[in-house]
Parts: C-alpha cells; sequence; structure tokens
C-alpha cells in the first residue's frame, strides 16, 4: 500500500501509513511480544541472580499455567544448545569401536557427502529452479548471453559497484553495536532506545526513501546507501543485542571488580560476547543487502526515475521494467551465485569460527 | 599467622557493615532483601555467611563487593567508605566465571590490567600465582579445556591477583564433585593464609561441614528479609577433623538456628 502511494509521490498519505503502522506496531509489541520477552527470559542460562529482578506482567502468568505453552516451551526453546547447522544432523556416539578399513569407508564416504554438500547441491538447487522456471532454451540463451554481448563485463562492473555500496553501508552501520552494549548495560538507554529501534525497523526501508530525497537532494548514491542501512541496521543491533543479553551475569561483575577501563570491557568482555550474533547480523544484514539492491538503486517516484550508473540492482529492476527477460535470469543467476559463494567460502568458515571459540561453556 | 582463636586476641576490625538495608522497589511492590545488617570483620578472620535459600546472601556479598549499592547504611573499608567496586576486594564466584575466549593465564592477568600496566611484569606475576594455586603448566589453557576444580583455582589466582586485603567466596566449592572439594578447600585455605596483604576471607555457603572445617566465625541469617540471628566463633584447632564431637555439636548447633 505504502509502496503504491509513494510512486505517487503523495507524502501526506505516506504519514498517515506511518501512523497506522505505528498503531498497528504498538498493539502487537505491548500484547503480544512484550509478554513473550518477558516469559522467553525465564529461559536464560543464569546462575546468580541479576541486580534489577524483573516482575513478570500479567500474561506472563497465562503462559506459566498453560499446559500446551509448556510444552511447546520444553521441546521448542531449548537453551544451551546452539542452533544445529541446517546440513549437519548430530548421531550418537557408535556403541562399538570401528575397524580402521571401517573407518577410511566412513570418511571417503564423509568426503563424498562433503562434496555433494559443498559443490553439487547448490548447482543442483539452481539447476532444478532453473529448470522448473524457464526451460533449457532459455538457459543456453542465458548463456549466450554472457558472452555474446559483452554482458559479463557489466555484469562485473555492476556488482563491484554493488558490492562497494554494500560494504560502505556496512562500515557505516557497524558503530551500532555500541548501542547494543549500552542497551544491556544502562537499563535507562534500555527503556528508550528498544521502543525507538523496534519502531523504525518494523517500517519497510522503501517507506523511508521520499524522506532520503528531502535529506540528501538527489544524490542517488547517497540514497542508495542509506537505503541499505535502514533496511539491514536492525539485523545487526538485534542480533548483538540478543547475544549479549545471554551474557551471563558473573562475568560483568568480573569486569567491574576488576576495574577495567571502558575500552577494555569493550576487548575483553564485550566484543568476543557478541562475535557471535554480531556475525549472525551481518550475514543476515548484508545478505539482505544485496535484495535491497533492487529498491535502492532504482528508484521511481510518480513517473521519474532516480538511478545509479552502475549496479546489479539496477540492471534487475530496468530487465524487469523493459520486459527483458533473459537479461533479468542473467543478472539474478549472477546474483545468486555472487550470494552462494559468499556465504559457502567465508561467511559459514568465520561463523563456525566464532561460534566455536566465543562460546559458554559450564 | 594462624587464622584461628583470633577472638582473644586484639580486635581490628578492617571492615565494617552499619545497618546495611537493601529493598528492592518496583512499580507494584516493594521486597525488602536485607534489613539493617550489622557486621565486623577483623583482621585474619575467616567469616562464613549461611541462611536459608534465598535469604539475601549473595546479595549481601555483592554489596561488599561494591557491585551493589545498599538502599541504607554504609561500609567502612579500615575506616573509609566504601564506593563501588575496589582492587582490595576481590571475588570467587560459584560457577568461576571465568572468559571463555581467554587463556588460564589471560584470566589471571585481567584483574590486575589496570593495576599494574606493565605487560611484563604483570605476566610475570600470573605465572607465579598459577604456580602457587598448581596450575603450572596449564597457562595456555583455555576453561573450556580444563576440569571444574582447576577453573576454580584460576579464578581463586585471579582473586589473588591484585593483593586483595579482603577476599569474597561465594559457594566457591558447590560446584565441585565431593573429592575435589575438600581436597582444595584446605589447600585454598594454605594458599590464602600464605598471601602477604590478605587480612580476611569472606565465603557464602549452604555447606554446614564445610563452614565448620573452615570458618573462624560463622553468620546465620534469618529468611528474607535477612538479618542476623545468630553468630558462632567456631574454637577448633586447626586441621579439623570431621570425627571429633565438638565438630558435630558445632554443625548440629549451626542447624539448630536455621530451623
Amino acid at each position: 500500500m505504502t509502496f503504491i502511494l509513494f510512486s505517487l509521490g503523495d507524502y501526506n498519505d505516506i504519514a498517515i501509513a506511518f501512523l497506522l503502522l505505528f498503531l498497528a506496531l504498538v498493539a502487537t509489541h505491548m500484547l503480544f511480544f512484550r509478554p513473550l520477552n518477558i516469559w522467553s527470559q525465564k529461559f536464560k542460562y543464569e546462575t546468580t541472580a541479576e541486580a534489577t529482578a524483573k516482575v513478570p506482567w500479567f500474561i506472563s502468568s497465562f503462559f506459566r499455567t498453560t499446559k500446551p505453552l509448556k510444552i511447546l516451551a520444553k521441546h521448542v526453546f531449548i537453551p544451551r544448545r546452539p542452533l544445529a547447522p541446517i546440513f549437519k544432523k548430530q548421531y550418537a556416539e557408535p556403541p562399538y569401536t570401528l575397524e580402521s578399513h571401517e573407518k577410511d569407508k566412513i570418511i571417503s564416504l564423509s568426503k563424498l557427502i562433503k562434496f555433494f554438500k559443498w559443490i553439487i547441491t547448490p548447482i543442483f538447487i539452481i539447476l532444478i529452479l532453473l529448470g522448473v522456471f524457464l526451460d533449457l532454451k532459455a538457459i543456453i540463451n542465458i548463456v549466450n548471453y554472457y558472452f555474446k554481448q559483452d554482458m559479463l563485463l557489466l555484469l562485473v562492473t555492476s556488482a563491484a559497484y554493488s558490492a562497494l555500496r554494500i560494504a560502505i553501508a556496512t562500515a557505516i552501520m557497524l558503530p551500532i553495536i555500541f548501542l547494543a552494549i549500552l542497551a544491556v548495560t544502562n537499563s535507562f538507554t534500555k527503556r528508550f532506545l528498544l521502543p525507538i529501534f523496534l519502531f523504525l525497523a518494523s517500517f519497510p526501508a522503501p517507506m523511508f526513501i521520499p524522506y532520503m530525497f528531502i535529506l540528501f537532494g538527489n544524490n542517488v548514491e547517497l540514497i542508495s546507501i542509506a537505503v541499505i542501512i535502514s533496511g539491514s541496521i536492525w539485523y545487526i543491533f538485534y542480533n548483538t543485542y540478543s547475544s549479549l543479553r545471554l551474557l551471563p551475569s558473573d562475568l560483568k561483575e568480573v569486569v567491574e571488580l576488576s576495574k577495567l577501563s571502558k575500552l577494555q570491557k569493550f576487548t575483553k568482555l564485550y566484543l568476543p560476547a557478541m562475535l557471535p550474533g554480531l556475525v549472525t547480523g551481518l550475514v543476515t544484514a548484508i545478505g539482505g543487502a544485496w535484495n535491497a539492491l533492487i529498491v535502492a538503486e532504482w528508484i521511481q517516484i510518480g513517473n521519474s526515475v532516480y538511478s545509479v550508473n552502475f549496479g546489479l540492482g539496477k540492471i534487475l529492476d530496468e530487465a524487469a521494467n523493459i520486459g527483458d527477460l533473459n537479461l533479468l535470469y542473467a543478472s539474478l543467476l549472477f546474483m545468486v551465485i555472487i550470494v552462494v559463494l559468499l556465504d559457502r567460502l567465508f561467511w559459514k568458515r568465520l561463523y563456525n569460527y566464532v561460534t566455536n571459540k566465543f562460546k559458554y561453556e559450564t | 599467622m594462624s587464622l584461628e582463636g583470633i577472638k582473644e586476641e586484639s580486635h581490628h576490625p578492617i571492615l565494617i557493615l552499619k545497618d546495611i538495608s537493601f529493598i528492592i522497589t518496583n512499580k507494584q511492590s516493594k521486597f525488602e532483601i536485607i534489613h539493617k545488617i550489622n557486621m565486623e570483620v577483623n583482621e585474619k578472620e575467616f567469616i562464613a555467611i549461611t541462611g536459608p535459600s534465598g535469604c539475601g546472601k549473595s546479595t549481601l556479598l555483592r554489596i561488599i563487593a561494591g557491585l551493589i549499592k545498599p538502599t541504607n547504611g554504609e561500609i567502612l573499608l579500615e575506616g573509609k567508605p566504601l564506593n563501588g567496586p575496589t582492587e582490595k576486594i576481590t571475588m570467587v564466584f560459584q560457577q568461576f566465571a571465568l572468559l571463555p575466549w581467554l587463556t588460564a593465564l589471560e584470566n589471571v592477568e585481567l584483574s590486575a590490567l589496570r593495576l599494574i600496566p606493565d605487560k611484563e611484569k604483570r605476566k610475570e606475576k600470573a605465572m607465579k600465582l598459577l604456580e602457587i594455586v598448581g596450575l603450572a603448566g596449564f597457562e595456555y589453557f583455555y576453561p573450556k579445556e580444563l576440569s571444574g576444580g582447576m577453573r576454580q583455582r584460576v579464578a581463586i589466582a585471579r582473586a589473588l591477583m591484585p593483593d586483595p586485603e579482603i577476599i569474597l567466596m561465594d559457594e566457591p566449592f558447590s560446584n565441585l564433585d565431593q573429592p575435589t572439594a575438600s581436597n582444595l578447600r584446605y589447600e585454598i585455605l594454605n594458599i590464602l593464609r600464605s598471601s602477604p596483604t590478605l587480612k580476611a576471607i569472606i565465603m557464602v555457603s549452604h555447606n554446614i561441614e564445610e563452614i565448620v572445617e573452615l570458618a573462624d566465625r560463622v553468620i546465620i541469617l534469618s529468611k528474607r528479609p535477612a538479618e542476623v540471628v545468630k553468630e558462632i566463633y567456631i574454637d577448633i584447632p586447626h586441621p579439623r577433623s570431621v570425627r571429633l564431637p565438638k565438630f558435630s555439636s558445632y554443625v548440629d548447633m549451626i542447624y539448630g538456628y536455621l530451623g
């Protein structure tokens, strides 16, 4: 709805849409998320009571006494156990010891499985998806497209520009982690910051675009970076914030007793403690940023179009706009490959390393 | 110097708690956790605090540590009022509270990062303390690679690092298995006694046998709000054997006051 209004360029109606969304948000927050949030605190892994005890709201007693919710809580919310990677199944220890040749077999098999998991599966998924949506002829068309018309050069240049935009946006939004620390250490900040952030985070990024034109004039480069930030920053904030909330309070007490400086507290306690959340947040934020390019790099207001010079999102938008299906598929496939490669080669490794080293153990 | 039989000697209260109260206020209600506790800790004294579960023992310990501000009352350390944490008072936690991403050595160094800015000196001292607590050779192990008893040893070395005058212990042995705990108890008593600066130990515990084994004086608190029910001097020479009739009579006496 808002997007339609915004395409028409009607600022008053956008303001009304903001207001309506705000009311809906406040209602869901008060009646659903707040009680749920307070209730979920029960699952925090903690041995010493924190100085500020929380008195649950009235609905939390409802959660406590309702049996189906208890069962749900028991089986669904299992604290302490990190989320298992999707493809990795946990098997119980074998009751017997393996002979060496059996071990060799298993190792070679696991290598094969790894090979499938890493290389074959993504390719298959892409092929199957393409096969469903297009036909073989279309695929050949796309391959031809890449080589015949210097398309590859254009796509690589565009992707580089887009990646640069995402990198700049990431660098700008990274300091939000300090607010996440403030939100767990300072109850005043928490009380005021969280509702404001909840409010801002709930709006789809395109809603802010008209106001960005007011702020940045017609500088599309700045606007596109701002749009990426407004859509992605919350992933970083909420993930770091939630991993900091799991920080056992006796560790906070230790750094207080040791009288560490603010910088020492940050490097020794808060930064390592938030790293798993920060990496998850970055993965989600940057993954989301690639999608946000479609909105950020090519903006239509009323009948006029504002666009960056190079960008994958821009190509996608233009291809969709003029109905060039080959170009659309070609650039889409290009983007998918970039995102999958980034995930496989970089994020997954970083994530595994960080979750291994920086988890609490009892 | 020995910790026992201090009460007959001259009184040197190094820590005084004056009318300490702690009240949690919420929108709906007020909870009084601690009600007007007065306490004196003398030099070279090992004090145990016990009481029913949830009576506010740990809160009292955190008030002494300066982590929680009392609602009323004041704490004097060597005559000077205490505001917030100080290097002169350190703490040993029930769950060890080691930072999992730091090695044993780095964890020990942590509590003197500010006090000893010189890297080499700090490392040297931390190494020495790890040796004292019996962890020579484990300096570069991470907490998850150490057993529960070893982790608590690291935590004790960390608590000794700033040369404190008072060490607070919040159920330091309750998270360890029986043999480990009983081995560690006397060893720790000796380690702490050998510290040149340490003047007193305050331990919160539920384990009455442990209290009678270690403490010079036990302070028994009531249910919430916590008040001092009784102070008992434990007058048995060290090492104290559980088999002594005196030992079990002290245990029974304390249980009697706990109700």
